[in-house]
């Protein structure tokens, strides 16, 4: 129990001094966490309203939703599976749990998560939407499922990385081509309906698509569409962190 | 058995082993393209079969060449390989570094690397908060609490590492070679450190190429070689047997050097060789016993040198010249020539070979080389003279100590004492 905490204790000050050095020496410190989405929003905003603006309500809510969730699934997918490598001084010399690694990182980006909720909800409250509690805990929950996923990936990836180096490029194409796969600047209902169904083979639409139906729309998501997400979720868990104790073992001889 | 009675880490029959492929593949493409080939490795026994036990409060030190598994060894023992076979206990908490200043940030500040450190060594932030301004006063950096780590001197930086990990709780210290850093009071200040620690009972385990820490604190020592335990006890004893590889490799080292040494080219450096050249020496031959080359000898066996020259023009009253001195300290140990040995020789003219024979040589254990000269009219005219001949090693099989073995016998009486009191 003592050593559970400690590892937490090693996890919270990993993830806080790398957020910490993210930010650090530039101008605007730790509000680039904020202005980042922000910035990316506004052009994308620019951009597609044209397009998207006049088909669904409060596209640019939708649009910044989708945006805080993407760059999160994004920014965390990649620091937790380079995560071991970049920290092969401590797996080489310290015998800390190495699965403390790559959560940390990932708590690292799930701290600027946090501080883009902070805008998201600014925004919804400007216009003037404001989620019942009950659609908010949905949305959490949601949001934890996802937070397995990434989870499992990470495991997976990190440990494969040393020995796939090349895993790291590939994933940052397969990143660059989800996006597009994923509803994040569009509506689904953009998509002609025959076409849809291909788009919710990718877990990341649901997820999407159900958030902002719980945050915009205050609907509730049938219980059978989020089923099949924790199904994934687990399964991704369970497989990464196998695949993770069995290679962790010789991870050291290899980074 | 008592807890306190069982040896707080026991290695029984740990092998590791490092498979390092001749083509190292990292990439998808690489294992994509060359899976049909069969891969071959290079087997690498870093840690063959190790055993041995540590007690409470002992201070082991381990030690042995470069290569010979002492990393291994520790990585072993602080967790970060696991062995492919035998196992490990460890009863207790092993403070789990193996480098001072693990995951250090130039970027932070000294009062930031020291929660980051501290909490990675095991300290809770209580912990650290109570020794906070011990650790700083032992790194004398309280002035620089709030500097940035990256202006720090590579010395401050390993005293506050040190000063953290000193103060991480925990039954076994695992410390790797930490001693050669830091100035010569920094130096002393830390063996004041290992002084109390060990009055305090901590376990260490110090890893060091330096004797003179492992005599100083160790109880216990372990000498490591090809992946082997080959000595373990005493120091002292420990100790002996590592110098006596030093030397052996030493012995290979000057051997290898010999082969090398070509007594043609040693006009290369004129400072280890000069004369008018009227005559030169070709070639010298160390041999054994058995008339075998070598540049290995033994004490009270025979030695013999062959040297070949070639006059190239008529040599009166020729001289031929040996001397040895040891390698370590110059040392005199013998000179001799035809002329003082009042051998008459013939003139001299073309190519031809003299030697000189030890039936037993009386050198005892050490690193020797000769100077070997050609002269006439006793030392007035230097033909060829090489100051920095062949080097040869002397071995011997008792442990005797000096330069040379004097040939003695021992008697001892006991009944003479007490007939001279009475």
């Amino acid at each position: 129990m003592q050593s559970l905490r400690h590892h937490l204790e090693i996890l919270r000050t990993l993830s806080l001094t790398d957020f910490k050095l993210r930010y650090h020496g530039s101008l605007l410190g730790y509000i680039w966490a904020l202005l980042k989405p922000l910035l990316i929003f506004c052009v994308l905003y620019l951009v597609f309203q044209f397009m998207f603006g006049s088909q669904v309500e409060y596209y640019a809510l939708r649009l910044l939703t989708g945006i805080i969730l993407w760059s999160f699934f994004a920014e965390a997918t990649n620091a937790g599976m380079n995560s071991l490598m970049q920290r092969a001084n401590i797996v080489t010399k310290l015998s800390v749990p190495r699965w403390i690694i790559p959560l940390a990182s990932i708590a690292t980006s799930a701290l600027s998560l946090l501080i883009n909720l902070g805008i998201l909800v600014l925004f919804f409250m400007g216009n003037g939407k404001i989620p019942s509690v009950g659609a908010l805990l949905y949305a959490l929950a949601l949001l934890v499922l996802l937070f397995v996923i990434i989870i499992g990936f990470s495991l997976l990836t990190s440990v494969l990385l040393p020995r796939f180096r090349d895993l790291g490029q590939i994933w940052e194409v397969l990143l660059n081509a989800l996006m597009y796969a994923t509803p994040v600047i569009y509506p689904i209902t953009a998509i002609p309906e025959s076409y849809r169904g291909w788009f919710y083979l990718n877990p990341l639409t649901p997820f999407f698509e159900h958030i902002r139906l719980l945050l915009i729309e205050n609907k509730y998501p049938a219980m059978q569409e989020v089923m099949p997400l924790g199904t994934i979720a687990l399964a991704t868990l369970f497989v990464g962190w196998i695949v993770f104790n069995t290679l962790q073992r010789t991870i050291a001889e290899q980074l | 058995m008592s807890k306190a009675s069982q040896p707080i880490i026991s290695v029984r029959g740990v092998q590791k082993r490092f498979l390092l492929p001749h083509i190292q593949r990292n990439t998808l493409r690489e294992h994509l393209f060359s899976f049909m080939k069969k891969r071959t490795y290079e087997e690498y026994n870093a840690l063959r079969d190790i055993s041995f036990e540590v007690e409470r409060g002992d201070f082991l030190g381990i030690i042995g060449r470069n290569g010979c598994g002492k990393s291994t060894l520790l990585k072993i023992l602080a967790g970060v390989y696991s062995p492919d076979s035998g196992e490990v206990t460890v009863r207790g908490r092993v403070a789990p570094f193996l480098e001072l200043g693990v995951g250090f940030q130039g970027e932070l500040t000294a009062r930031e690397n020291i929660y980051l450190n501290g909490t990675m060594l095991g300290m809770s932030r209580k912990d650290i908060e109570e020794r906070f301004d011990e650790i700083l006063a032992f790194a004398e950096l309280e002035r620089f609490v709030d500097a940035k780590l990256k202006n720090f001197s590579s010395g401050m930086v390993v005293r506050l590492a040190f000063s953290i990990a000193i103060r991480a709780k925990s039954d076994v210290l695992i410390l790797d070679e930490v001693l050669a850093v830091g100035d010569s009071a920094f130096q002393e200040k830390c063996f004041g450190v290992f002084e109390r620690l060990k009055e305090e009972g901590t376990t260490i385990i110090l890893v060091s190429h330096g004797k003179d820490s492992i005599e100083r604190f160790c109880n216990k020592a372990i000498l490591l070689d090809h992946g082997n335990i080959i000595a373990q006890g005493a120091p002292k004893q420990v100790l002996y047997a590592y110098k006596e590889i030093l030397q052996e490799d030493e012995r290979e080292a000057t051997e290898k050097a010999n082969e090398e040494r070509v007594v043609e080219n040693a006009q290369v450096n004129p400072g280890t060789r000069w004369g008018d050249g009227k005559a030169v020496i070709d070639a010298v031959r160390l041999l054994d016993g058995n008339g075998k080359e070598t540049t290995l000898f033994h004490t009270d066996e025979p030695m013999r040198i062959e040297v070949s020259y070639t006059a190239k023009e008529p040599i009166a009253e020729p001289n031929f010249a040996i001397a040895i001195h040891r390698t370590s300290d110059n040392l005199y140990c013998f000179d001799s020539n035809t002329y003082l040995n009042q051998i008459k020789l013939a003139p001299i003219t073309g190519a031809g070979t003299w030697s000189i024979t030890f039936p037993t040589l009386p050198l005892l254990r050490g690193g020797f080389y000769m100077k070997i000269g050609l002269f006439s009219d006793y030392c007035d005219q230097t033909h060829d003279f090489i100051d920095q001949g062949p080097e040869f090693t002397v071995d011997s099989p008792e442990h005797l100590h000096g330069t040379m073995r004097f040939a003695h016998t021992w008697e001892i009486n006991k009944k003479t004492y007490p007939e001279l009191h009475a």
